[in-house]
């Protein structure tokens, strides 16, 4: 039997009910019941429902490399956290700074604050501003809401808007129908020691003629990592426990044949505990973050070949993180509160039997209240204008080509093009190649900084403004071979450049106190990536046995361009002094030039190797080894290795009320001492997780 | 007098021929369940084709209203149909009837089952052709999904012997109150390729389409639907027979038995469309060929239907 993780319309729930939308409209509005037999069903007339924004590109005729992660892959790497999926994609690096704070990087230039992709989950960009980074801890997203992702390996800005640079993960959930029913979810296990990790969520769905809808309710702790002595002493003592509550709903709601209309909402309140004792700016405390959004997609289809999508979200994240300095003498605060609004259009239309055409326009509102981080409250008004052509020149060609138009509402307007071609040499197998070319806004906190604490007379980042958007210029040339006998090869060569990279640039504050470096962000390096990455997929036995090899090769290196800015500032102490300070301030500027070719790894590979025992049970391993990564910030991370073990057994009646699955998950299991960049130790773990429908 | 005219008329009737005794136009009564799109489409070509054929036709769109007993009598639609079967109209063309509902309505009316002059022109495909449908789209998916309810036992059977003939993998979920259609879905998409949507309107209507079209396409596996309906919603392909094609069929039925008095055996229609959705299939990167080259390949081995 064939096993796949499809959308799971699990969970109990009586035929009739079911049959019945939740409004209360009669289910056979057209059709004679019992056992008469009609004619009915055969002249019965249908609304496009696969229309032309719901099928997405096959990925042999995607203009980009995609990977996608489906269900089947998620429940067999076992992971816990949404981040760690992507140590399942060539070439994407994952780490922790700390329990709660995962990083994805595509390429290089990692540090804590990973900005180069966006982010999206269903249309909606997580990749929030002050930073322009991605809280992925405190989305309002359980694991099992997700449908898949697709992670576009390349610039993709006419696909996908704004600071798709080096990449783009699209987060698809699963649909408002997927569940019908309702189950809950434990999982307990010994993260961290202390309390260990606990998670619960409870879900409830129906689905009906004309609304269907999805809740879930759920909650996260996590007791963290344990930071070892021998490693970075200022974290000995770090408490990085977390606790989490989240909810999200999903609703469609479908009148017609012509009009859907999906509401999401989304909520998260989390705990963080930062600090150690030996930190005079962040003693033991603790940050409470809390994310909403709401989200309202209409889409209104005119036909097999034509529809237009309307899209708005609204995203909020308030972090609140004030303590006393550890001598208790200065209240310190680093609070900050940011919303995005968003509103999209998108036509999409076949024109003629060869080109499938898709175009829009969208705005951006974004404002972030962060007294430590900026002068005042600051708002950004963006708006872009996109096309994409899908032209099948012959059954065996097709030309991708397609541009963005952005007003990034610090003053500039880029235009951000693609072109790709991919050639089927046979119906199995695919050349591709492209070019393009997509721009990062700069980032509120690198454009208008002024990061500072009064109280004690310190200022950290001072931006003297003016930035020019990152800008990516991606080559490639890629194979995809799918074959019937459950084989698939993605392999991509690549060549990407970056200009324009912005980066933290040290100088002397002219008040400062201590005549300590503050950093500028300026345009400062000029970066290149080249590389050799892909998967190799191979399913048999009736996709009972199922492997996933990835692998990446990559160079890198960056060249520093202009002169640093401690080079040109007046100085800021007498002569011998400050020609100390300014061969500091130079040496670490340069260091960043030298050490950016190690800021993502070398090589890299994962196997994720999954098998249908029996007809119940299901087993899979997953291997993940990552090379050693110079981190920005000044910190290495050395090689990680980690083998991943999951087994699961279902029970009873499979999708029915009193079914459901018990599983373990067991960790670095042949606890490699993976430690992380920030000293942190990975030790071995296990999680004993069971779901049941009720 | 009175008696040689008697002679003379008699000796007329036996020795003019038949032909010219039937010169009188053939009188036929459409009788349609309802007065809307496939119905009305059906009886605009039916007169098409009948045009100049020495037919009067009458079109009625109300099943309860009287008709004339003599002349033939197509009924269109099951309820047309089961209206006209109980009434006294002598010869009898169903059409827009499935198989198994026309089967009904002979078990309804045993002497209509006995009489020459009641057939039928069936909506529905013969499996075979169904079959050979997904041979020829999709040549390497051997594995056929359906979902039940109250699908006909006998076409059940047809379907299961067609597939086991060629050598195809039936997969059957009957849905019920402790097998709700959303988990059967899942099982069925799960332990097959192909979905085939079957005429089960407690299955497929209205309600659900929406999320079975959907939920199939994110497991990656097409559905053969039976209308073109199920086509431009989403199914990859379907094989039917349009109201013209019936009507053409029809309309030959019709002039045999006006030159006959008999009516053909009941039937599938000969005639048939293939549609495919050339989007759906290239987002679920399928390569098929053409809805032509597919009915080519359908007829081109028809022969052997039984």
């Amino acid at each position: 039997m064939k096993k796949r993780n499809r959308p799971l319309w699990c969970c109990s729930c009586q035929y009739l009910a079911w049959m019945f939308m939740f409004s209360g409209f009669p289910v056979f509005t057209a059709c004679y019941a019992g056992d008469d037999v009609s004619e009915q069903s055969y002249l019965q007339d249908f609304p496009v429902v696969l229309s032309a924004s719901r099928l997405s590109q096959p990925l042999p005729e995607t203009p980009n490399a995609v990977t996608v992660i489906d269900r089947d892959m998620i429940r067999a790497s076992g992971f816990r956290n949404i981040a760690d999926l992507f140590r399942m994609v060539p070439g994407m690096y994952v780490d922790y700074r700390d329990g709660y704070s995962p990083f994805v990087s595509y390429r290089g230039g990692t540090d804590d604050y990973t900005r180069r992709m966006q982010v999206l989950v269903d249309g909606r960009s997580v990749y929030l501003p002050p930073y322009n980074t991605v809280d992925w801890e405190d989305l309002p997203l359980h694991m099992d809401d997700i449908e898949r992702i697709e992670v576009v390996r390349g610039p993709a800005a006419p696909s996908y808007g704004s600071n798709s640079v080096l990449g783009v993960i699209n987060i698809i959930t699963r649909d408002a129908s997927a569940l019908d029913g309702a189950s809950i979810f434990v999982t307990r296990g010994n993260a961290g020691g202390g309390n260990g990790a606990s998670d619960a969520v409870v879900r409830y769905g129906r689905s009906g003629e004309r609304l269907d809808y999805r809740l879930m309710l759920g909650a996260k702790s996590d007791n963290g990592f344990n930071f070892p002595a021998p490693y970075k002493n200022w974290y000995n003592g770090y408490n990085d426990s977390s606790h989490t509550y989240m909810a999200n709903m999903r609703g469609n709601y479908h009148p017609g044949g012509q009009d859907s209309f999906d509401l999401q909402l989304g909520f998260s309140d989390g705990t963080h505990a930062t600090g150690d004792p030996g930190n005079y700016h962040a003693p033991p405390h603790d940050i409470k973050n809390n994310s909403n959004f709401q989200q309202l997609t209409w889409l209104r289809t005119l036909g097999q070949q034509e529809d237009f999508r309307l899209h708005y979200s609204h995203t909020h994240r308030n972090s609140v993180d004030e303590r006393y300095t550890n001598d208790g003498l200065y209240w310190l605060t680093d609070n900050v509160s940011v919303h995005r609004h968003e509103i999209e259009l998108q036509h999409t239309t076949q024109l003629g039997s060869a080109n499938r055409f898709a175009w829009g326009a969208a705005m951006r509102e974004e404002s972030a209240d962060a007294p430590t981080l900026f002068l005042a409250p600051q708002k950004l008004h963006q708006s872009r204008l996109f096309a994409n052509d899908e032209w099948r020149i012959s059954p065996r060609l097709l030309l991708n080509i397609g541009a963005m138009l952005e007003s990034n509402g610090m003053g500039r307007k880029d235009v951000s093009p693609r072109v790709a071609v991919n050639y089927h040499v046979t119906p199995e197998q695919t050349f591709r190649a492209g070019i393009s070319v997509a721009h990062r806004n700069p980032a509120l906190f690198e454009e208008r900084s002024n990061n500072r604490y009064t109280a004690t007379l310190e200022q950290y980042f001072l931006s003297s403004g003016g930035l020019r958007p990152e800008r990516a210029l991606s080559r490639e040339i890629g194979y995809l071979g799918e074959f019937r006998s459950g084989l698939s090869i993605d392999v991509r060569a690549y060549n990407d450049q970056v200009s324009n990279l912005i980066f933290a640039d040290p100088f002397v504050y002219p008040w400062s106190v201590n005549k300590m470096p503050s950093y500028d962000f300026r345009n400062e390096f000029m970066v290149h990536y080249t590389g050799l990455e892909g998967t190799v997929k191979y399913s048999w036995d009736a996709k009972k046995n199922r492997l996933i090899f990835n692998f990446a090769h990559q160079v890198a290196g960056a060249t520093l361009f202009g002169t640093p800015k401690i080079m040109t500032q007046a100085p800021a102490l007498p002569p011998p002094l400050w020609g100390i300070v300014q061969g500091i301030g130079l040496a670490q500027i340069q260091s960043i030039a030298r050490d950016f070719s190690a800021s993502a790894p070398m090589n890299s590979f994962s196997i994720l190797y999954s098998r249908q025992v029996w007809e119940r049970c299901s087993a899979s391993l997953g291997y993940y080894q990552q090379g050693a990564v110079y981190i920005l910030t000044g910190d290495r991370q050395p090689l990680s290795r980690r083998l991943d073990v999951r087994i699961a057994e279902q029970f009873g009646p499979a999708g029915k009320v009193g079914g459901g699955e018990v599983s373990l998950v067991v960790q670095n299991a042949l606890k490699d001492s993976s430690v992380g960049y920030s000293g942190y130790l990975f030790d071995r773990r296990a999680y004993l997780a069971a779901t049941l429908n009720f | 007098m009175r008696a040689l005219c008697a002679l003379a008329a008699v000796f007329l009737w036996l020795f003019i021929p038949a032909g010219h005794l039937h010169a009188a136009p053939l009188a036929v009564t459409v009788v349609l369940s309802e007065s809307s799109g496939a119905y009305l489409e059906f009886s605009d070509a039916l007169r098409e084709k009948l045009l100049n054929k020495n037919i009067y036709l009458n079109v009625v769109d109300d099943p309860g209203e009287a008709i004339p007993e003599q002349g033939l009598i197509v009924a269109v639609g099951m309820k047309a149909a089961t209206a006209i079967a109980g009434s006294s109209a002598h010869a009898i063309l169903n059409v827009f009837v499935p198989r198994a509902g026309y089967e009904k309505l002979l078990h309804d009316f045993p002497l209509r089952a006995a009489s020459k002059t009641c057939s039928a022109i069936f909506l529905d495909q013969p499996a075979e052709r169904q079959v050979r449908l997904i041979e020829a789209l999709l040549p390497g998916k051997r594995s056929i999904g359906i979902l039940l309810d109250s699908y006909p036992p006998d076409d059940l059977v047809q379907l299961r012997q067609r597939m086991a003939k060629h050598k195809l993998t039936l997969h059957e979920h009957k849905i019920g109150p402790d097998f709700p259609l959303h988990v059967a879905l899942q099982h069925v998409l799960d332990s097959s390729d192909v979905l085939l949507a079957l005429p089960d309107a407690a299955i497929y209507n209205s309600s659900t389409i929406r999320n079975i079209l959907l939920a199939s396409y994110h497991s990656g596996d097409p559905v053969i639907g039976f209308s073109p309906s199920y086509v431009k919603a989403g199914a990859l392909a379907a094989v039917f027979s349009t109201p013209a094609q019936i009507a053409a069929q029809a309309a030959m039925a019709i002039q045999r038995y006006g030159e006959t008095r008999m009516l053909p055996a009941a039937q599938h229609s000969q005639q048939f469309e293939v549609s495919t959705n050339e989007q759906v299939s290239r987002s679920l990167g399928l390569a098929i060929k053409s809805a032509e080259e597919l009915h080519q390949e359908i007829s081109a081995i028809m022969g052997d239907e039984p």
